[in-house]
């Protein structure tokens, strides 16, 4: 009989420490969330709501956030990101996705560069220009209201 | 100068800066808190009027504030009996020789190192009528009685726990019994370790089962410790400010307005600082009169206990 009893005293331990602990990974859990987002459910406290890019499309390819063009001739870059959804959203209508369109020209060689955006998050265009030449340096970055940078 | 002068002198010396300190910093301000119950001491006007105790008459006279006394008692009636006793239980449990307690006991003392702001954040979020994970949980269990067929022992699953008076009150003490767990635990275990083994074994020789040696030999030498839980945690609840400024801010319908939330609205709100001072009078005063009953009946019992 000592089993049943160290088993019980075990369960009991065990029951009382969850009641202790799960307000605390709740606070943690919590703590992931963009802050205007909305209280998280219990299956999704541990998933929240985030931005991530996806690819490179169009006149480049790639899945790297960064890309680095030549501005030699036109060419239409296209960048794709997706919002990964946590079970507190997941059941609302989606958003519309969004899309932006920017054109950065050279001044040197005319040529336009059409980057278009799908989706949460915008490109930041850089011109550079050093001993290799000059290039124009792309980096995804999804929506800063989300908390996630996930490359 | 003899020597038994010098003597003193020293030690008077050794003495004084824990006595300044004390002086400067707690004995100071109360007699200043006590000039100024005696007083019309609103903090933006000029002229302070001395009225005697018409502070404390106003008092006496003010349903609001007797309302407060009365959810503070209930307070103090209701979370001081259940945090005691769940201590003491979990105490008893952590004590036994097995594997892991340790575990156990860290993890029941991690509540009382958080910041209770950031806590009383979290119990919001647990306690909210959508996606709370108080109501979650009923869900689940709703969800479980499903699966099984059960009728009847089904919970509303959107419930408002800050917003109904009870569930409010009873909220506030679920904090209180889940925060000061771990301290309460910690101290009755280092009464439970001090009792003798040979204690036990004698028991054990007598025939006494588990709940015996609990009942007459752990209860009975546990009386100075539950003496000392019992009074910290009355006076702990009798202060009890944070969890009611972050949860319910003496609402709904001033059922969880307590005493000290009371005196702060008073000070700090209202700007009545001479009222607010004979409130801390009459809160120190409840505080005495009921430390000084549990010592007499504890002490009155442990004589007893004696007897037998």
């Amino acid at each position: 009989m000592r089993w049943l009893r160290n088993a019980t005293v075990y369960a009991l331990l065990t029951l009382i420490a969850a009641s202790t602990i799960i307000p605390l990974v709740w606070m943690v859990g919590t703590s992931l969330h963009p802050s205007m987002a909305q209280t998280p459910t219990l299956s999704g406290i541990l998933r929240p709501d985030k931005s991530r890019f996806v690819e490179w499309t169009g006149d480049a390819k790639g899945l790297s956030p960064e890309l680095t063009v030549a501005p030699d001739h036109s060419q239409r870059i296209e960048a794709t990101f997706v919002t990964i959804e946590s079970e507190s959203t997941k059941d609302q209508p989606p958003e519309p996705t969004r899309e932006q369109t920017q054109v950065y020209r050279d001044a040197e060689t005319g040529a336009e560069i059409t980057i278009l955006t799908h989706g949460a998050g915008t490109v930041r265009a850089t011109p550079i220009a050093d001993e290799a030449g000059r290039r124009l340096r792309l980096r995804a970055v999804p929506d800063s209201k989300y908390y996630f940078e996930n490359y | 100068m003899t020597d038994r002068s010098k003597h003193n002198w020293r030690g008077y010396a050794l003495i004084a800066p824990a006595a300044i300190y004390l002086a400067v910093f707690a004995l100071a301000p109360i007699v200043f808190a006590g000039w100024m119950s005696l007083h019309r001491w609103h903090l933006l006007k000029p002229e302070r009027p001395f009225v005697g105790l018409a502070n404390f008459i106003t008092l006496a006279q003010d349903p609001f504030f007797r309302n407060a006394v009365w959810n503070t008692l209930v307070f103090v009636a209701v979370g001081v009996p259940l945090s005691v006793v769940s201590s003491l239980l979990v105490a008893a449990l952590v004590s036994q020789p097995l594997r892991g307690v340790g575990l156990f006991r860290t993890v029941f003392y991690v509540p009382a190192v958080c910041s209770q702001v950031a806590i009383s954040m979290v119990w919001t979020w647990i306690l909210m009528p959508t996606n709370g994970l108080a109501n979650s949980i009923l869900a689940g269990w709703n969800a479980l009685l499903d699966g099984v067929h059960v009728q009847g022992l089904h919970f509303a699953t959107d419930t408002n726990f800050l917003e109904r008076p009870g569930f409010a009150m009873a909220s506030l003490v679920a904090m209180f019994m889940w925060i000061g767990l771990g301290p309460r635990m910690i101290i009755f275990v280092a009464g439970i370790q001090n009792i003798p083994e040979t204690l036990y074994e004698a028991a054990v020789l007598d025939g006494c089962t588990t709940w015996r040696k609990f009942r007459h030999v752990t209860l009975p030498l546990l009386l100075p410790t539950t003496l000392f839980v019992l009074v910290t945690t009355t006076i702990a609840a009798f202060q009890i400010f944070t969890p009611v400024f972050m949860l319910t801010r003496g609402g709904p319908q001033r059922s969880t307005d307590v005493v000290l939330y009371h005196i702060y609205a008073e000070a700090w709100q209202k700007l009545e600082a001479g009222m607010a001072s004979a409130m801390s009078f009459v809160l120190l005063a409840m505080i005495l009169v009921v430390s000084a009953a549990q010592f007499r009946m504890l002490r009155h019992g442990d004589g007893e206990e004696a007897a037998e």
